[in-house]
């Protein structure tokens, strides 16, 4: 296995297994622009804004997505870091492969 | 002040140049309409003309934007890529919180990209932070003032009231764009476009007929009823066809609209071609042949069968042939593209094959065919150019023209017919109205030959 194959299947063990992750990344990954608050994405999603909510948390601590603003007022955007840009590719074709994902997940973000 | 293209041609027309730089624009519309398709190709013009953009929507995913835009073959994603573009999917939360952060990201991103247009859609979702409609006034009138300090040219889409009365968005930009239906009895839904306000400048008013082409909106300006005074053009046109310009007194005055009318199978057509071929024997000169029954091809086929080549006439770019199907015309897109034809050819004669089936779509009211012909007739004068417009009589009918108007409105009306004469039937011609030129009365016996028509008048 090299180190990108490493680096997808690290983040596959840690995302791969939760919808709701799993959706955002593929949302942001097909939505480079979106640009929005906890609730704002969940309406993007089609997922409730409290189980959102630390879905975005993980995202931000894996580099995915980026956080901006204060505690009144926060703001989600993808700005995944260059080491996880260059896997994102790879990533979303195995994400939206899996069962989980291709089951649960039909909220119109796939145009 | 400067005026900006919105870059689609016949909207420029209508807003007499453009919008005007840093200006607000309000697109509204029912759903379907269009709305969202004309503020992207406003910020994909403006980023074709060297203005970046940015798009900001509320409800549709940039995943469908770039999908449908790329329809009209327009390339968001390499756009993005090349920092000419920004699609961002958000909230109006996130805006109105952003208005108050002229360091905010957006506003970072706004100036690092250069950004001269954005376009908001839409703005009736920034309802969800209130619906309170003063709140939502000041929200907007801030926005506005906001991106306009930035020196943007802002342009939101609205769902359209159904209250009738003007909402308060409609106060605050500079200008009005609707966009509607229009159920016609023969041509279904229309689709229009009218400019309703444009602070600063002119604008044509009145509702103008649009459609989505190949490459995005099409827009088709009602040309003005009254077109810029024309002059009186001197001199004639020689049709060349043996005793018909001795009949008509040493041709057609140029400049004049003749309808040629005649029951089915008299030779209104070949009459016509016959003196395309005779005024194109001078390559310097062009001809536009505007077909709506026959196809170019059997129209070809029958020059050809007297010895007029029209394939190299047209191969060489002396004759243009533009033919449409009468069913699907629409008259006012019709006169924008005939008036086009004539400004970019300048041709000494057209023909339009038949008059009546050019005005089927309005053929219920006389009232519209009347102004329809006008306008036809008054844009073939405007070019100097000479026509003959066919128009097929019933048989029996004492009527000269379908519909009873058109010979009032042409400056000639030429009538073919056939009579009885001794138990055979014999083509004639007449020359029934000529305006500015002493033309011969009486009907004349005429043939159709081999070579074509030849008149039987001898000066």
């Amino acid at each position: 296995m090299n180190l990108i194959e490493d680096r997808v299947q690290q983040l596959l063990d840690s995302i791969g297994s939760s919808v709701v992750q799993s959706s955002l990344v593929v949302f942001f990954y097909r939505n480079p622009g979106a640009f929005d608050t906890t609730e704002g994405l969940a309406r993007w999603v089609g997922i409730n804004k409290y189980e959102v909510e630390p879905a975005l948390e993980e995202l931000n601590k894996t580099g995915i997505v980026k956080k901006m603003g204060n505690d009144l007022f926060t703001i989600y955007t993808y700005s995944p870091e260059e080491s996880v840009l260059e896997i994102m590719d790879e990533l979303v074709a195995q994400l939206t492969a899996m069962p989980a994902y291709s089951k649960e997940v039909d909220n119109g973000q796939r145009g | 002040m400067l005026q900006i293209s919105t870059g689609i041609k016949g909207l420029d027309r209508i807003l007499c140049g453009g919008f005007i730089a840093g200006s607000s624009v309000l697109i509204e519309g029912s759903p379907g309409c269009g709305k969202t398709t004309l503020g992207v190709q406003i910020i994909v013009e403006g980023i074709l003309s060297g203005e970046p953009g940015m798009i900001l929507t509320f409800e549709q995913f940039p995943e469908q934007i770039y999908r449908d835009a790329a329809r009209f073959g327009w390339d968001l994603r390499a756009m993005e890529q090349e920092n000419r573009l920004r699609v961002i999917c958000t909230s109006p939360q996130v805006i109105s919180d952003q208005l108050l952060q002229p360091s905010g990201p957006i506003y970072q991103l706004i100036e690092r990209l250069g950004i001269k247009r954005i376009l908001i859609d839409s703005f009736t979702h920034f309802q969800r932070i209130t619906v309170e409609e003063t709140s939502l006034r000041e929200l907007m009138f801030s926005m506005i003032n906001s991106l306009k300090r930035m020196g943007l040219t802002v342009i939101f889409t609205k769902e359209i009231s159904l209250k009738g009365v003007a909402g308060f968005e409609e106060y605050l930009v500079d200008t009005i764009i609707t966009l509607s239906y229009q159920e016609t009895p023969t041509e279904g839904r229309r689709r229009l476009i009218e400019v309703l306000k444009s602070r600063g400048h002119e604008h044509l008013p009145g509702k103008h007929g649009f459609r989505f082409a190949s490459d995005g909106l099409q827009v088709f300006p009602r040309q003005a009823p009254v077109l810029p005074e024309f002059q009186l053009f001197q001199g004639v046109l020689k049709t060349g066809i043996e005793g018909l310009d001795d009949l008509l007194g040493n041709g057609i005055p140029l400049g004049s609209n003749v309808l040629l009318c005649g029951p089915a199978g008299v030779g209104k057509t070949t009459l016509s071609l016959q003196t395309i071929n005779n005024v194109l024997q001078d390559s310097s000169r062009k001809a536009i042949l505007f077909l709506h029954e026959e196809s170019p091809e059997h129209i070809f086929e029958r020059a050809e069968s007297y010895g007029w080549n029209f394939r190299e006439l047209a191969a060489k770019g002396q004759l243009i042939v533009s033919y449409e199907d009468f069913a699907r015309v629409d008259i006012e897109e019709y006169l924008y593209r005939f008036n086009e034809l004539m400004q970019t050819h300048s041709p000494s004669i057209v023909v339009v094959d038949t008059l009546p089936t050019l005005m089927h779509t309005v053929s219920h009211d006389l009232r519209l065919v009347t102004e329809k012909i006008a306008r036809l007739t008054r844009i073939i004068k405007y070019h100097g150019c000479n026509s003959f417009l066919i128009s097929p009589s019933l048989y029996g009918s004492n009527q000269i023209g379908r519909f009873g108007v058109e010979e009032s409105l042409c400056d000639g009306v030429i009538i073919l017919g056939t009579e009885s004469i001794q138990g055979s039937r014999k083509r004639y011609i007449e020359v029934y109205k000529l305006r500015n030129q002493k033309h011969v009365t009486g009907r004349y016996r005429m043939e159709i030959t081999e070579e074509g028509i030849r008149i039987f008048y001898v000066k």
